[in-house]
């Protein structure tokens, strides 16, 4: 992203982005870090094209989509992002299976080999026996492999992990980080916004963010 | 873009099964507005059958010919005669009132005995034939009675539950001061219910009494099949010769369209009670449905982040009501159909149904569903996907 701002409000707004520029190159795993409310969601959320900049530029893999037309960003976000967030957001009554499928709906991809691409991104994650589990059956780790293999099954260019680690206990963190950590390893740029001292010493880049601007590239 | 449709169908459906409960809720809808509709029209259309059969039974070719005038009007003596000469009439019965009442006992000096039947008719015996009327008991009045001027009587079946007949039992009857041996007792007659309540002798007994033969007040026509309202054009012409004396002419077929004329309003008020109930389901879907929206805003959310489009999030949820719609209507007209069958077997009607209602009505029922749908639908495509993730 390009000299991205991003202010809330009309009669008094607030900047929660100010000329915030920051690249993801393919297999780097980058940390953003940064207190409550600094504006790592906010920054995460335009680079996902899940919200728009008030100004300034989104690429992805080259090509700007911050003006694109709605379907346009959606079948974007679909095809080149995945997210991991801390509350993991499985679909409750769907089972883990479904759960990955859902990534890879309506992009013409057959129903049995969605299936197997499910299976297999399960797989990946150590939980390819776990998929006909729902949810509410699954520890909080599990559901965040489940998530992790959501965000990894449609073959992204990068993921997007909003405090993945925040609501697990250090043993499922621990495996957590390293199911991202070997995305990373791959064509996949991992970025994850934290607090967790443990993540930023784990990875190759660490950014600061306060106030709404990069304080701290490394 | 029939993968798309494939994979939103699949996605409505497993939310769908998923909330059992809300589906069954939701689908009341359709339920009860094409139940509505197809359960009444069904019993509307049976009982019509049932009128069609009950005149189908009765002879739709019968024409009754009436004197107006009050009381004591009449038809010309030769009215039978005439209304024979046309060539569509097949058969003619005339009923004559003969200006005597009867009674069970025989009549003590002035005071008369108490009277057992509305009316005395004088008939020929034709008349079981053009109204194709059996007994219930005994035997007919006919030639032989006729030819002898026997003083014999039928009874007719409220006549002769009245007086509490015993059929085989001799019973004399008293048509003024003359006493008339009871020689059977008429089945009931549904088109002539006059019968019921009266007492029938033959027309050579009643000119014995009266001194002279009755003129009718009433004759029955049978005609051919398909020639009744041609034929009850002609008959009060032939009937009167061009001499004075109004008529009144009625055939069943009249009677029938009457019926279908206030049919018509019925099924007007059944449409408007159908489409009240189609539009309160229509508003309740909506709720519910509403509802749902806010408590997956969630699951919208996370759909939306994971690159599902607004127009498939809003099909999603419009195809939902819309396999709601087919299931809860179908299901409503066959629950009615199977309410419609019940009745009808139980009331012993004949059983209609119109399959072109019930398509019309479930068809109904699917789109006011669809359309129920497309205001919440449309709440949840227009959902940011980050304002969606954070609500609780």
């Amino acid at each position: 992203m390009r000299s991205v701002w991003k202010s809330y409000g009309d009669a008094a707004p607030v900047t929660a982005l100010a000329d915030v520029s920051l690249a993801v190159d393919e297999g780097e795993l980058l940390a953003v870090t940064g207190r409550s409310g600094s504006g790592k969601s906010t920054l995460l959320g335009i680079m996902g094209l899940l919200d728009r900049p008030s100004s300034g530029e989104v690429l992805v893999d080259g090509i700007a989509v911050g003006g694109l037309p709605d379907a346009k960003r959606s079948r974007t976000r679909a095809r080149k992002i995945g997210f991991v967030f801390q509350q993991f957001y499985l679909i409750g009554h769907l089972d883990a299976l479904g759960n990955v499928e859902t990534a890879l709906l309506y992009r013409g991809i057959d129903r049995g080999e969605m299936r197997e691409m499910a299976a297999d991104a399960l797989q990946r994650v150590g939980l390819g026996h776990r998929g006909h589990h729902r949810p509410g059956q699954l520890s909080g780790g599990e559901q965040q492999r489940v998530a992790i293999a959501r965000a990894l099954v449609g073959d992204p260019s990068v993921v997007l992990a909003d405090e993945p680690t925040g609501n697990l206990d250090t043993d499922n963190a621990g495996l957590v980080l390293r199911y991202l950590e070997e995305a990373a390893d791959g064509k996949v740029g991992v970025v994850i916004a934290t607090h967790d001292p443990d993540i930023g010493a784990r990875a190759g880049r660490v950014v600061t963010v306060r106030d709404g601007q990069i304080v701290a590239p490394s | 873009m029939r993968a798309t449709l494939r994979d939103v169908a699949w996605v409505a459906w497993s939310s769908l099964r998923a909330r059992p409960a809300r589906a069954v809720l939701m689908a009341l809808g359709p339920v009860l507005g094409v139940g509505v509709i197809v359960g009444a029209f069904g019993i509307l259309h049976s009982t019509e059958g049932e009128l069609r059969a009950a005149l189908e039974r009765l002879g739709v070719n019968l024409i009754t010919v009436d004197a107006l005038g009050g009381e004591n009007a009449r038809l010309p003596d030769v009215a039978a005669e005439r209304a024979a000469s046309i060539p569509t009439v097949t058969g003619v019965v005339g009923l004559a009132r003969v200006s005597a009442s009867a009674s069970a006992t025989a009549p003590d000096g002035d005071v008369g005995a108490p009277p057992i039947a509305n009316d005395v008719f004088a008939v020929s015996d034709e008349l079981f034939n053009v109204l194709d009327l059996g007994v219930s008991s005994g035997r007919r009045i006919g030639e032989v009675d006729e030819a002898f001027k026997l003083p014999v009587a039928m009874l007719g079946l409220q006549v002769a539950r009245n007086i509490g007949f015993e059929p085989g039992s001799l019973q004399v009857i008293y048509v003024g001061s003359q006493a008339l041996a009871v020689v059977g007792v008429l089945e009931r007659s549904v088109l002539v219910s006059e019968l019921n309540f009266a007492v029938l002798i033959p027309s050579s007994t009643a000119s014995d009494l009266l001194g002279a033969a009755p003129a009718p007040a009433r004759l029955i026509v049978a005609v051919e099949a398909g020639t009744a309202g041609r034929t009850a054009s002609l008959l009060p012409d032939v009937v009167t010769y061009g001499g004075p004396g109004e008529l009144q002419v009625r055939f069943p077929a009249e009677l029938l369209a009457a019926q279908v004329e206030v049919d018509r309003t019925v099924a007007t008020a059944i449409f408007a009670i159908g489409f009240l109930s189609m539009l309160v389901g229509a508003f309740g879907i909506a709720n519910v449905m509403m509802i749902a929206v806010l408590e997956r805003r969630r699951e919208i959310g996370v759909r939306r982040a994971l690159g599902h489009t607004r127009f498939v999030i809003g099909a999603q949820f419009v195809i939902e009501a819309a396999i709601l719609g087919v299931i809860g209507a179908s299901a409503g007209a066959l629950a009615a159909a199977a309410i419609v069958l019940i009745v009808s077997v139980v009331a012993g009607w004949v059983v209609v149904m119109q399959p072109g209602t019930a398509l019309i009505a479930v068809a109904a029922g699917f789109a006011m569903t669809v359309l129920a749908s497309l205001y919440p639908a449309s709440r949840a495509a227009a959902m940011e996907p980050l304002d969606a993730l954070r609500s609780e």
